[in-house]
């Protein structure tokens, strides 16, 4: 067998002493697109962290060409040949295709830009990959597919040998996705080795050649692609006590909670469907399906063009986030750090920040209590380290979502929107954030949970819905409500009329 | 002394001198936490007061004598206004370049209105231009905190541009000349009058120190002024009203610097049009050196108070010494970058104290 371009060799890695990577050993072959599979915390990040030189291994080594090498920084893995395109965008909006890919090493000549030989080098870097983007072009003006595609094209710059993608395909469309497969395809003909991130079954068919499926932090098992059965795959991903991680709530739908009836607004087109009280139910799709928006139309965060959406029957109309926060509804953000959290005051001033009404008294705020029930809901939630007074950005990811999660507990609401709940968040935290939307839940609360996490919505909800196209594609109970049956409908091409 | 060097080190070893949870601290006083914790809140500051007032009172004598103490007061109590209301727009992460020119518009419209007035009632006369002032400065923060609420303009334009047509408009109305013929009993009784030996201008001063403190830290809109100012994203997305927020925030803001106008006119027993220019610069700086973070969310009213104070000190205790004002100015900008520069540094200081406490 050829020898691997990169590997691992017992590597270890932890973060405030929860171990994120345990003993893992992998391969990376030249010409191979090799798939990381593995949950929201399973190691994959901390792994190309590694090989990308954003961290160090506690314990084991990496491997280049066969070599042990200590890869202390990004520069340092540039030079080994080990490049990452990662998920959030990395080119300067301003600056044109060309300037981007010549970004930090441009052709100088006594100290002058050769404008000419900068357009060469670029159109070089994209013909390779068989782009025609131009390199005129401002980057901030291509679509996201034709930026992910400029900085593969930046990332094979000079001798790389091992790209790493985390998650291409994330906020691309089927069309962009294939033409993003046909460039890894011309790419392991060249004999490029490849690691490719991601969450979707079918990808890892159509384009990978071997598959390590990590949880936990550990290494699963490592094997070729057409050795291993998607059921095999799910198991060996979630085959952790799952029932352990999912509190078991029992469906008592009541009356209430909130209601869509043809909601149209945002990239959300006639969307009609139901959260009753006492229930949990999941909504899920591809990134760009709308279902992120649908979470933004029940706060009041996206205009609704038509339709209407009712709380307990009442219908909202267009009003304001705080009118409807009034109305006892409440919505978590997915992206906490820009979205959630108030950075520079406390954690307890963030969680009573929804409701500070309850601790009013003739217009001045009862600050003992207020402080009193903030710190009692963030012990509940087992925050950790237990320091209320404590600035949001010092804790982890799960515990700034436990911070966000608190709001919901300060009074009694209604209806609770969570958009991507667990997203970063690691399994320990996780089963706890499960446990306090299950009591929502218990409490007779309507809970709707937006997320692409899908054995989250497998296992968290009562009732799924499957979003793609700005449209509900399927709805989902019982037997019916499991990985297999719901993915297919993630592609489903848009269905006009289904009256 | 034994006792604090162990601490010292116990903390370089990233642990905890206090447990994290309240309850139950040491009762030991500790000096470098004290100090820790001061400079977190405050900055540099308290040590810089303490210098400068040591400093003056040994190379001058007179800088402790009654009579420049009352002065110094009096100077504190308008710096001191405008300071707090400049406080009320960082907090919401906003600039306000105009509170000097909103001093000089309202100063001449309340000067005009009673002038106009002087020869009838002079406590209708002293009501009318006081509700001109205050008019005045209600109307400016409207304007500025609607493009900024509303039409979402950056403070720093908005306040700028306000801050030229503001001057401009005073300057035409009144041709560059002072306006005179105010009624003597508004000069003596909020410009020269003392209460208890203490004058009007700082007892107007301590009144709205205690309405701000109140106003920031025991209601409802000073707490989501501090959020929107820390992540007007988030606030928005809990459920705060974060254009009311605004609004309120920006007007009040104004209506400070019309209040100061107001007291400056009685002082000076004329209406002018070129009052204030130092004050968006001077307030700023005293913001910043009392901790009030220019990127919003932070700021105590004792830390605006603290900043003016100094800003006060630091030009009287010149003048004392007869430092020439263009010196002064020097200084000052000079302090303004140094207070910039403190800011980050207490930034910084502030994570590490975190970490280590989470570690």
């Amino acid at each position: 067998m050829t020898q691997p371009v990169a590997a691992t060799r017992g590597v270890w890695k932890s973060f405030q002493a929860s171990p994120a990577l345990r003993d893992v050993s992998i391969d990376f072959r030249p010409g191979s697109v090799h798939v990381l599979f593995g949950e929201n915390g399973a190691g994959k990040s901390t792994l190309i962290g590694l090989l990308s030189g954003v961290h160090q291994p506690d314990e084991g080594e990496i491997l280049i060409a066969g070599e042990a090498k200590v890869i202390s920084s990004p520069r340092t893995a540039r030079e080994f040949g080990v490049s990452t395109v990662f998920q959030d965008p990395a080119l300067i909006p301003q600056l044109s295709v060309g300037e981007n890919l010549t970004l930090g090493r441009e052709p100088l000549r006594r100290g002058l830009l050769q404008r000419a030989r900068q357009t060469e080098i670029a159109v070089e870097a994209l013909g390779r990959i068989g782009s025609k983007i131009s390199v005129s072009a401002l980057a901030g003006d291509l679509s996201r597919a034709d930026q992910q595609v400029v900085e593969i094209a930046r990332a094979l710059q000079g001798s790389a040998r091992l790209l790493i993608l985390d998650e291409p395909t994330a906020t691309l469309t089927e069309e962009e996705t294939e033409r993003l497969f046909e460039i890894l395809t011309k790419l392991r003909a060249d004999g490029i080795a490849m690691i490719y991130i991601t969450h979707r079954m079918g990808e890892i068919r159509r384009i990978g050649d071997e598959v390590s499926v990590l949880r936990d932090g550990t290494l699963v098992r490592t094997a070729r692609v057409g050795d291993v059965t998607d059921s095999e795959l799910v198991e060996l991903m979630t085959g952790r006590r799952v029932d352990a991680i999912f509190p078991v709530v029992s469906h008592r739908p009541r009356e209430g909670g909130l209601d869509f009836k043809r909601v149209s607004g945002g990239s959300v087109d006639d969307v009609s469907f139901h959260v009753r009280r006492g229930e949990i139910v999941g909504m899920t799709g591809l990134v760009g399906s709308g279902k992120g928006d649908v979470g933004k139309l029940c706060f009041g965060l996206a205009r609704a063009t038509s339709g209407e959406i009712l709380i307990d029957g009442e219908d909202v109309g267009a009003s304001s986030p705080d009118k409807r926060l009034k109305r006892g509804i409440i919505y978590y953000p997915g992206d906490r750090k820009r979205d959630g959290l108030v950075g520079v005051r406390s954690a307890r001033e963030n969680v009573t920040l929804s409701s500070l009404d309850e601790w009013m008294k003739w217009g001045f705020l009862n600050r003992a209590r207020e402080k009193a029930a903030a710190t009692d809901i963030l012990v509940k939630l087992n925050l950790r380290p237990t320091n209320p007074d404590a600035l949001p950005t010092t804790f982890s990811g799960g515990n700034q979502q436990k911070i966000v999660l608190g709001r919901g507990f300060t009074r009694s609401y209604a209806v609770h929107v969570f958009d991507e709940p667990t997203a970063g968040v690691d399994v320990g935290a996780r089963a706890e954030i499960y446990d306090a939307i299950m009591k929502l839940a218990d409490a007779g609360a309507a809970v709707l949970v937006i997320s692409s996490d899908l054995p989250e919505i497998v296992n968290l909800s009562h009732r799924a819905y499957v979003v793609a196209h700005g449209r509900i594609v399927g709805e989902f109970s019982g037997d019916g409500l499991n990985e297999k049956t719901l993915l297919p409908y993630f592609f489903q091409e848009p269905t006009r009329a289904v009256q | 002394m034994t006792k604090l060097d162990t601490k010292v080190v116990a903390l370089a070893h990233g642990q905890t001198i206090h447990p994290i949870s309240g309850p139950g601290r040491g009762g030991s006083f500790d000096f470098a936490t004290f100090c820790r914790r001061q400079f977190i809140s405050y900055g540099i500051l308290p040590l810089l007061l303490i210098i400068l007032i040591l400093t003056f009172a040994v190379i001058e004598p007179r800088f402790l004598s009654y009579a420049n103490i009352m002065n110094v007061t009096r100077q504190v109590s308008y710096l001191g206004i405008i300071v707090v209301g400049q406080m009320l727009y960082l907090v919401t992460a906003n600039y306000d370049l105009s509170n000097g020119a909103t001093v000089a518009l309202s100063s001449i419209g309340c000067a005009l209105v009673m002038a106009a007035t002087a020869g009838g009632d002079p406590a209708t006369s002293i009501a009318l231009g006081c509700l001109t002032a205050l008019g005045i400065s209600l109307l400016v923060g409207i304007v500025n905190s609607v493009l900024i609420a509303v039409v979402k303009v950056s403070s720093f334009m908005v306040t700028l541009g306000m801050a030229s047509a503001a001057v401009g408009v005073a300057l035409l109305i009144t041709g560059g000349v002072p306006v005179y013929g105010l009624p003597a009993e508004f000069t003596r009784y909020f410009g020269e009058a003392s209460i208890m030996g203490i004058p009007v201008p700082a007892i107007v001063f301590a009144c709205v120190v205690a309405a701000v403190y109140v106003l920031l830290n025991w209601t409802k809109t000073g707490r989501h002024a501090f959020a929107v100012g820390g992540n007007e994203r988030a606030a928005f997305q809990a459920g705060v009203n974060v254009r009311r927020t605004l609004l309120c925030m920006c007007i009040s803001g104004s209506v400070l610097a019309g209040l100061v106008g107001l007291l400056l006119t009685a002082r000076m027993s004329t209406g002018e049009a070129n009052v204030g220019i130092e004050f968006p610069l001077q307030s700023i700086i005293a913001c910043v050196i009392g901790g009030i973070a220019l990127s919003g969310g932070e700021g105590r009213v004792s830390g605006a108070v603290m900043g003016a104070l100094f800003i006060v000190l630091l030009s009287n205790g010149m003048d004392l010494i007869r430092v020439q004002s263009y010196v002064q100015d020097v200084l000052l900008g000079a302090l303004l970058v140094l207070a910039v520069i403190v800011d980050k540094l207490r930034a910084r200081v502030r994570l590490r104290q975190v970490a280590a406490k989470a570690a």
